[in-house]
């Protein structure tokens, strides 16, 4: 096994568990208690942005136009899910799926393809539904 | 957030970032990915965000319940997961190249 600890400085190697858990969630929770006092004290400064956000409601958000494209065409909504959900595990797998020892996409005219044809067909089916 | 979290997936899978030994680098930033636009899309079902005209879907009593716990529990719930796995993997193996 190769020891990715050499070379590195003191702090590079400073446990992830507790020390930057602890330090993200206590910056977490330090945010939302900042948001939350500022709800309860200025309620009025929150206002204006409540408003904003209600005029832009009912628009669905572009990144999502694609799915939406697709749940309309399947009407069987187990059937849509079970698509969806293979096609996420696909992603999710490409790693083990792509065994080729080249690293760069473009020396790799196949696996470029299906990344391209996807990636066409998600902007095809957005533009289809904006336009709709 | 969207814009960036794909542009960052599109680096990753450009540069065969992903390949050995960082494959599980991949799986929990792919899987956070998924559960964003999950996340995004069970939002768009919630009645305060009434497009329910404009999909297919349409929430039910009961239905409006399992996908108001998605969104405010379960998704984040197994975001934080993912994302704690990620970076320790990401500490772990490190990162290829400097940024």
């Amino acid at each position: 096994m190769v020891d990715y600890s050499k070379g590195r400085s003191e702090e590079e190697l400073e446990p992830f568990f507790p020390n930057e858990i602890l330090r993200h969630t206590l910056l977490s929770f330090l945010l939302l208690s900042a948001i939350m006092l500022g709800v309860l004290f200025l309620p009025e400064s929150y206002m204006n942005t409540v408003e904003e956000s209600a005029s832009s409601v009912n628009k669905i958000p572009w990144f999502l136009l694609p799915f939406y494209y697709i749940s309309g065409l399947i009407n069987h909504k187990a059937l849509f899910l079970f698509i969806i959900t293979l096609y996420a595990m696909a992603f999710i797998s490409v790693p083990f799926l792509d065994r080729n020892s080249e690293r760069s996409l473009w020396n790799k005219p196949v696996f470029l393809l299906i990344v391209l044809v996807n990636l066409l067909m998600i902007l095809a089916l957005g533009i289809i539904k904006y336009i709709q | 957030m969207i814009t960036l979290v794909f542009a960052h997936m599109l680096r990753i899978l450009f540069k065969g970032i992903y390949k050995k030994p960082r494959e599980l680098h991949w799986v929990p930033g792919a899987t956070l990915l998924v559960l964003t636009l999950t996340l995004c899309y069970t939002g768009t079902l919630l009645p305060a965000n009434n497009i329910l005209d404009q999909g297919s879907s349409t929430v039910s009593t009961r239905g409006f319940g399992v996908v108001y716990a998605l969104h405010i529990a379960c998704i984040p719930l197994l975001m934080s997961a993912f994302m704690g796995f990620h970076f320790m993997m990401v500490r772990r193996t490190g990162i290829s190249e400097p940024l």
